[in-house]
């Protein structure tokens, strides 16, 4: 019972110090671009310099990070047009893996669908934009998971990183959020109805309204 | 049958006189009881009378003796381990059922969660953050290994708040509970969303407690147990739970 705390049970310390540091950029607590100084986050976390090493560099590889030679590592930074770009790849990649969980053996299985837009309805009274945010990617990664296609779930680190970490929680608005449950709710209808082609056509249109919001926002003139 | 009524009092009362010491301070976590032979000295009554005294003890979970220490027995930290019984007793009984464990977790979760955010040290918060990256990665590899993260992450939190009583009920509450769920863990695909949506709802949680958000960490603690156990409760529960986890939004 006691002594548990200092057991980490089945968890290998790279894994687990790499997810400490990829939520961390998921949440903006490290914002886009900021300088990470090895010295003082091995101090921090109490772990030696090797795992932390081996975190930047999974993190690297998952395009968090970008690391430069005697510059040392920096959180990746994107203008409008990298996001929009970003964007441009999850409109296809979207819209592929809600015709696969359409027409997938997993269409019945939609209610952890359903409880995501649940949660997303909750953090609106009162806006909750962080509440809200998590429930977005929720509810985009776990389409992600139902297609069972493993190159569709190898693209669904775009999620996180087009919704949260160029996307920080300050610039979402409760307007933009009632608009995405919506359209979220109708997703998840023609899954249900196993209606491949519409789930595809509603989910990339999803995708398209936001670029557009951008667009209209930033002026982003689109790659 | 007189004389053994007698005795039982005896090693009972010594028993008794030893948790008062140690109630009273005198005897520390730590330290160790005087050998068998001088406590028969010092109370003047048989050895198997102070053996049987001990084991009382050590039953209860006041002392521990360990094999070829010759010093006496150990006085051990206060653990939640006799509520814990008394829960698992009630529980096994039917007497206790999962939504009156989950009413009252709501409460010693959220209010751990409330003091936790005004309290934790910076290392605590490290500490609850590394047990939240574990629960993450855990939930890929097995969901016994995701109950293990999230019962530390847990013990974190109650360690954080400062509060030794919310440490020690919560602790016994929480396995009492986990206990009656084992049973019932079904289709691991379904446990996958059910795990994640625990793993959102702790990451939100974290974030209060870095920000010194009390109310939102404790808010936060309640809207992730009903999200959690919906599943497992009947709709007359879930509304219960479902009102309780909104009584301060």
């Amino acid at each position: 019972m006691t002594g548990a705390t200092t057991s980490r049970g089945a968890v290998p310390l790279v894994d687990e110090i790499t997810a400490v540091l990829r939520e961390r950029i998921y949440s903006n607590y490290y914002a886009p671009g900021a300088r990470l100084r090895q010295e003082h986050m091995c101090a921090e976390l109490g772990i030696s310099r090797t795992p932390l090493r081996e975190a930047f560099r999974r993190l690297e590889q998952e395009g968090l990070l970008r690391t430069e030679p005697g510059k040392g590592a920096r959180v990746v930074t994107g203008d409008v047009d990298t996001l929009v770009a970003a964007y441009q790849l999850r409109a296809v990649v979207d819209g592929l893996a809600a015709r696969l969980v359409a027409e997938g053996p997993h269409h019945a299985r939609t209610h952890e669908l359903s409880q995501a837009i649940d949660l997303q309805k909750r953090a609106l009274d009162p806006w909750d934009a962080r509440e809200y945010s998590n429930w977005n990617v929720a509810f985009h990664e776990r389409i992600s998971r139902l297609t069972g296609n493993e190159f569709v779930q190898g693209q669904s680190s775009l999620i996180r990183m087009t919704a949260q970490v160029f996307t920080p929680v300050a610039v979402l608005n409760r307007d933009s959020a009632v608009r995405a449950i919506g359209e979220h709710t109708a997703i998840l209808h023609a899954i249900e109805a196993g209606d491949g082609g519409r789930a595809e056509h509603l989910a990339r249109a999803h995708i398209e309204q936001t670029i557009a919001e951008l667009r209209e926002r930033y002026g982003a003139e689109g790659a | 049958m007189a004389e053994s009524s007698q005795s039982v009092r005896v090693y009972q009362l010594i028993a008794d006189q030893i948790e008062q010491m140690v109630i009273a301070g005198e005897l520390k976590p730590g330290d160790h009881l005087p050998s068998e032979r001088e406590l028969v000295e010092r109370f003047g009554v048989s050895r198997p009378t102070i053996r049987e005294a001990l084991r009382v003890l050590e039953s209860n979970h006041l002392v521990k003796s360990r094999l070829g220490d010759r010093r006496g027995p150990q006085i051990l930290p206060p653990s939640p381990h006799s509520l814990q019984k008394s829960l698992a007793r009630l529980t096994a009984a039917s007497s206790l059922s999962l939504e009156a464990l989950l009413e009252f977790r709501m409460i010693i979760d959220s209010t751990a969660a409330h003091l936790a955010a005004k309290n934790r040290t910076k290392q605590q918060l490290v500490e609850l953050e590394r047990a939240n990256a574990r629960m993450k990665v855990s939930s890929d590899l097995s969901p016994k290994a995701f109950s293990a993260a999230d019962v530390e992450f847990h013990n974190l939190i109650a360690k954080a708040s400062g509060n030794p009583l919310l440490e020690l009920a919560g602790e016994a509450v929480r396995s009492s509970v986990l206990t009656l769920i084992e049973q019932r863990i079904d289709d691991a695909s379904n446990s996958q969303a059910q795990m994640q949506t625990s793993v959102l709802h702790h990451n939100d949680v974290l974030e209060a407690i870095r920000r010194h958000d009390g109310q939102r960490a404790a808010r936060l603690t309640r809207e992730s147990l009903y999200w959690y156990y919906l599943e497992y409760l009947e709709p007359d529960a879930r509304a219960n739970l479902r009102s309780l986890a909104d009584e301060i939004r």
